[in-house]
């Protein structure tokens, strides 16, 4: 694996907690998803991750967004808006997953296009239990929009 | 020609005159030619004009009255012509001082001089000082209105800030909480291998303290948003409000085995969620002191008051001192320590809200007999129709 130009990985993890990463990482892992999750601790690395000169076809391979909203530099509220200007990652899921229950961030991040709103529970059975269904729900029951490029049918 | 400064003169009696001039309110003598027969001391005292700088209401008028002189000139013309007293209204004379008096005219035809010149006598109350207030009085109604706007919404700002405020401790402090309960559980789970039975029981305890905090901060931001949330008050079907804050607490304690009855409850007048929240607090409380005792039982009844309905929620658990009543509502005022579960918040939310409804509550208890707390609410208004 050493040695291979960064591997895709299909579920974006942004979270700058260092123990609520650690903890979304455990969750995830113990779920058997741990290898399917990029894990960054803000939006500007986020971007770079997706966006940045060698970032090749890592925003086209993304399948799911986890953004925390407060986020030093780049919050998950402006990076979610430069997601739906870029082509490649307008239609990825993007989950909201915050502690702010806040009317004010919930309305912004609908504005802004997120598919999904979640706040952060404070005990480990919750937290494992949201994310864990948040994810697979996403990845494996959710039915992506078709590929940019292919024909929408034809009518009638 | 000026009759006071020739002393008595032929034509007035002197008598007469120094009894005009000792009049205590400013009074003018006048004819017809325009010359002014006798001033009060108060008129000259008031005006700072000297008699002999005013020997005709030409020379008077100029000196009170500046620009406006030929228009006052004109009114006092028309006065001799009078058959009657009149009252001519307020005029803002200029003083000798430059300062600006108000007085109130009032004049009063009195004859002839043996010349045949018709003379009038002005009288003048000073009203300063009254049309002063009446102004300020019309200034600060005028504003009034705009400073209870503004104060209102420099307390509405302070609200917003707080309750930003608030989120965004409350944000803080839960990614720790969530870091320690996450981490006593995976301890837990994972490595349960390395610990003995007394240090699994410790780390439990760990995980439940991070939990307990992490309700209890849940508590306290309902407790302020009870007190920041402007309710839209409204007649309340309080046997439905009653149904539903029970159905709401029995999905919460499902083991509970108590019976509860529940009597009609007179409508109120309120807001229906606050008003549940209410009867939620107060029959989850019941629930959990009368859990442990034989055949639990939970009565909500209520009456109509010379003040107003009054609801009682009555059970018969484990219940408390009278004596510590009045803590009862204090925010984290707790009666029973950690034999029972809670943050100490729920009634200090139900006082708040009765407090904000107008209505009062109280509570009585006896050690081993049980709890009844009983809250009255004004008497519901009808609505508009």
């Amino acid at each position: 694996m050493t040695g291979s130009p960064a591997v895709p990985r299909p579920v974006l993890v942004v979270e700058d907690n260092r123990d609520d990463a650690r903890l979304a990482r455990h969750v995830l892992a113990q779920a058997g998803m741990g290898h399917l999750v990029h894990l960054v601790r803000d939006g500007r690395e986020a971007a770079d991750y997706l966006f940045g000169l060698d970032a090749g076809p890592r925003a086209a391979a993304l399948r799911l967004a986890l953004l925390d909203i407060k986020l030093p530099g780049m919050d998950g509220l402006e990076l979610l808006r430069r997601m739906r200007e870029e082509l490649a990652t307008r239609s990825v899921p993007v989950v909201m997953f915050t502690s702010s229950d806040q009317a004010r961030d919930r309305w912004a991040a609908y504005r802004l296009g997120a598919n999904s709103y979640v706040v952060k529970p404070v005990g480990f059975d919750d937290l494992s239990h949201t994310l864990e269904r948040v994810v697979r729900y996403w990845l494996e029951v959710n039915r992506p929009p078709p590929a940019q490029g292919s024909r929408p049918p034809e009518a009638g | 020609m000026n009759l006071l400064g020739a002393g008595p003169g032929p034509r007035v009696e002197a008598l007469h005159i120094r009894a005009l001039r000792a009049t205590p309110t400013p009074l003018l003598l006048h004819a017809e030619d325009g010359e002014v027969l006798a001033a009060s001391h108060a008129w000259t005292e008031i005006t700072g004009y000297p008699p002999e700088d005013f020997p005709s209401m030409e020379a008077w008028t100029a000196l009170a009255y500046g620009e406006e002189a030929p228009r006052v000139m004109a009114g006092i013309r028309r006065l001799y012509d009078l058959q009657a007293p009149v009252h001519e209204g307020e005029f803002r004379i200029r003083t000798h001082s430059g300062e600006v008096r108000v007085w109130d005219f009032h004049s009063n035809p009195v004859g002839r001089l043996p010349d045949g010149r018709r003379v009038v006598v002005s009288v003048a109350h000073d009203v300063t000082d009254r049309v002063r207030a009446q102004r300020e009085v019309r200034r600060l109604s005028d504003t009034l209105e705009d400073q209870v706007q503004e104060r209102t919404q420099e307390v509405r700002d302070a609200y917003r800030e707080l309750e930003a405020f608030s989120h965004s401790i409350a944000h803080d402090l839960r990614a720790p909480l969530r870091a320690v309960n996450g981490y006593a559980e995976i301890l837990l789970r994972d490595h349960a291998a390395w610990l003995d039975s007394r240090g699994e029981e410790l780390v439990r305890s760990i995980a439940r303290a991070a939990l307990d905090m992490g309700a209890l901060m849940d508590d306290l931001l309902r407790l302020s948003g009870t007190v920041q949330e402007a309710p839209t008050f409204g007649p309340v079907d309080m046997d439905a409000t009653a149904e539903a804050a029970l159905e709401r607490v029995r999905t919460a304690h499902p083991g509970y085995g108590g019976r509860v009855v529940k009597g009609p409850l007179p409508d109120a007048w309120g807001s229906a969620p606050l008003l549940q929240q209410v009867l939620v607090n107060l029959l989850d409380n019941a629930v959990k002191y009368s859990a442990p005792v034989p055949e639990p039982r939970i009565e909500i009844t209520a009456h109509t008051g010379p003040r107003g309905p009054e609801y009682r929620v009555r059970d018969n658990g484990v219940g408390f001192d009278a004596a510590l009543a009045p803590r009862m509502f204090d925010i984290f005022g707790r009666l029973h320590g950690d034999d029972f579960p809670g943050s100490g918040i729920g009634l200090a939310i139900v006082e708040r809200i009765v407090r904000r409804h107008g209505g009062e509550i109280h509570a009585d208890g006896t050690p081993g007999a049980g709890a009844c707390v009983t809250f009255r609410l004004p008497h519901p208004r009808s609505p508009m129709p």
